[in-house]
């Protein structure tokens, strides 16, 4: 497991890292605030989580959408100021020559990819309606659907019935309840002991608002990439079960994405975390 | 320029609709100035409230972990052993500050030996607390009212124990 996450590691900061140069930012600056992140090295690659392999599928996908260094160059000569970064390809885009085949296959490939990486962890699958929108192309559609098949196929003939019910385990997950989340720690704010049922269900309501806000706006032309690291990052928010490599979900998303509010309020919701963790260092009960 | 005709007329290619917003552009329409000045509030308004969250829960995990220590000081203090693999039960129920803490009455693993439980509340004053009663329990059970006997203090005038 400790070679696996090690080899994920390696690719995710690696992606990040080509992902930044396409997307015209300080690869170095990006790779910095991935890979020396203390969250990142002490808790998701110390403690081997498939959490490394899940954000590895996440950058794939990311990095199949952003297209390839040649089409890049001639999207740049045919006059964008910038690398495609958002998504939507329009006719400029195939006016300067970018094969528009190429680009189905890459996003079809992009969308299998996220859903493999789901397979690992199910949180990843939160970027297929934020690509799906800002690209506009049925292939998204057709990559998730043919890789989700292919997967409930081969869970099904692997485990049995019990193998496709990913439902029934994410709801059982979603009942946790951890010491450390932020909803826990808002009760306590308000003096209640700790979150009950209807919690559970406000924050979900909450989840689903924040969600349909970053479609609406990723629809209208933002980028999705950071809609998914916002989505990402309501999630830990929102999680009533909040563990350390949580808060690495939206981190490499944050670090390429153009809104910098997200990296920011990533990164303040780190620092948060670790506060969160310094009462046995206050007083130790021994 | 609304934000429905920036998106009609520019999201189809133009460089400044992908940019993704990174900052707010002189150029950009004002109801999308607008739109991310609101997001702005909305995410400090949060942030503000998870970071006085938070504070409050360190502060509170602090006190708590002050109280836990000196229940663990007092029943070594009680019973003059200097054992640290005791067990230390909270009120999670009433969410009172009476904690339970209960330890062997021999050297041996934890709970292997006959245990003595301690009812400790009150406030924490030199470093420990008051003991108000406490029984005892047989090995290799845990505290339920059915094991507890011998019961002393508090805890004998409330009947603690099913049995004298």
């Amino acid at each position: 497991m400790k070679v696996e996450a090690l080899l994920a590691s390696a690719a995710t900061l690696a992606l990040t890292w080509r992902c930044a140069r396409l997307r015209g930012l300080d690869p170095v600056k990006v790779l910095l605030l991935v890979g020396a992140n203390p969250l990142y090295v002490l808790y998701g690659l110390g403690g081997a989580h498939n959490d490394l392999i899940m954000l590895m599928a996440m950058m794939v996908a990311v990095r199949l959408t952003l297209g390839s260094p040649s089409s890049q160059r001639r999207r740049g000569a045919a006059g964008a100021l910038e690398p495609d970064a958002s998504g939507a390809p329009g006719p400029r885009t195939r006016a300067a020559g970018q094969p528009a085949v190429s680009a189905a296959r890459r996003d079809a490939r992009a969308a299998a990819v996220v859903v493999a990486g789901a397979l690992v962890k199910a949180t990843v699958a939160v970027l297929l309606p934020f690509m799906l929108i800002a690209r506009r192309r049925l292939s998204v559609l057709a990559g998730a659907l043919a890789a989700a098949a292919l997967g409930a196929a081969a869970a099904y003939v692997a485990f049995g019935a019990h193998g496709v019910d990913v439902v029934g385990a994410l709801n059982r997950d979603a009942a946790f309840v951890s010491s450390d989340s932020f909803p826990t720690e808002i009760a306590h704010l308000f003096g209640k002991p700790g979150v009950f049922p209807i919690d559970h269900d406000l924050l979900k309501a909450g989840l689903v608002v924040i969600s349909l806000h970053l479609l609406w706006r990723t629809w209208r032309g933002y980028d999705w990439v950071a809609a998914s690291g916002w989505t990402l990052l309501a999630i830990s928010v929102t999680s009533t079960w909040l563990l350390a490599w949580y808060t690495l979900w939206p981190l490499p998303l944050a670090a390429i994405a153009r809104d910098r509010r997200l990296i920011v309020a990533t990164l303040a919701v780190q620092v948060l975390f670790i506060v969160h963790q310094t009462p046995p260092l206050l007083a130790p009960v021994s | 320029m609304s934000e429905r005709g920036l998106h009609s007329k520019q999201l189809a290619g133009s460089p400044a609709a992908r940019a993704g917003e990174s900052a707010a552009q002189p150029t950009e329409p004002r109801a999308a100035r607008e739109l991310r000045l609101i997001e702005t509030i909305v995410l400090l308004t949060l942030a503000l409230l998870l970071a006085i969250a938070t504070v409050n829960d360190v502060l509170r995990e602090t006190h708590v972990n002050h109280r836990l220590a000196a229940d663990l000081r007092t029943w070594r203090a009680y019973t003059g052993h200097d054992y640290h693999n005791l067990t230390v039960a909270q009120d999670l129920r009433s969410h009172t500050t009476h904690e339970v803490v209960c330890g062997n009455t021999m050297p041996g693993e934890p709970k292997t030996r006959i245990q003595l439980c301690l009812a400790i509340s009150g406030s924490v004053r030199h470093g420990r607390r008051t003991v108000q009663g406490g029984w005892y329990l047989p090995p290799r059970v845990e505290d339920v009212r059915r094991y507890r006997y011998g019961c002393f203090g508090q805890a004998a005038l409330r009947h603690t124990c099913p049995k004298s």
